[in-house]
């Protein structure tokens, strides 16, 4: 499945520039059940968990008593306590017949993203994402590729 | 010469399109957003998730794509 970079505006020394990140929609539920959120989240292949922002888990009705929490460390050291459960993830370009569809952990932060942070909403990384998934490419800035 | 704003033009250009979000968050300094789920829209915004979901299923959007509004002024490297 394609998915295509999402452009953004930042302002560096308040200057326009443009920038082509590695955001799409993944689909995430929790395990058995049909409502589906469709965050549009950062793709990194450097992160070890995928986090989520909370608000979306308490959205799909998650149950976070049963909950791991851990403690998860950005570069620069900011840390972030987070609750992993398991949920399922909908991998969907609209084109392709069949979804990918897949459980694993996810990290739901306990407050919201840090605030320096760029992404916001979701990071999708090796949990969560890379291990369930045969392939995961990038052909920068055209396409980020799923099989 | 090729100035900056021209090569993104160009690059733009040359891409399958990309999901061209600008427009939408230059309007949005913070909260969530729900947009279409080809991201091409603005359906919702507010202050929480809940918020933005329960006005874009009034406005007939069931599934839309969510995102709470990033930080541009930084750069990521994880």
């Amino acid at each position: 499945m394609d998915f295509p970079y999402t452009l953004v505006t930042d302002w560096p020394k308040h200057q326009a520039r443009q920038r082509y990140l590695p955001w799409i929609n993944i689909g995430v539920r929790k395990p058995s059940t049909s409502k589906t959120l469709w965050p549009l989240g950062l793709v990194d292949s450097g992160a070890e968990l995928t986090v989520v922002d909370q608000e979306i888990g308490k959205e799909v009705g998650l149950n976070f008593k049963k909950a791991l929490k851990g403690t998860i460390t950005g570069f620069g050291g900011a840390k972030v306590q987070v609750l992993m459960v398991e949920v399922e993830f909908v991998i969907d370009d609209a084109k392709t017949k069949t979804p990918i569809v897949y459980q694993d952990f996810a990290a739901f932060t306990i407050s919201s993203f840090p605030v320096s942070h760029p992404q916001q909403t979701a990071i999708f990384g090796t949990v969560g994402l890379f291990r369930k998934v045969t392939k995961v490419s990038f052909e920068y800035p055209k396409r980020i590729c799923i099989e | 010469m090729l100035s900056s704003r021209n090569f993104d033009q160009m690059l733009y250009n040359s891409l399958m399109t990309p999901i061209d979000i600008r427009e939408i968050l230059k309007k949005h300094k913070t909260g969530w957003l729900a947009l279409s789920r080809d991201n091409k829209k603005e359906i919702a915004s507010g202050k929480t998730l809940h918020e933005v979901l329960v006005k874009a299923k009034a406005k007939g959007e069931e599934n839309p794509s969510v995102l709470k509004v990033p930080n541009l002024n930084n750069t990521y490297v994880g």
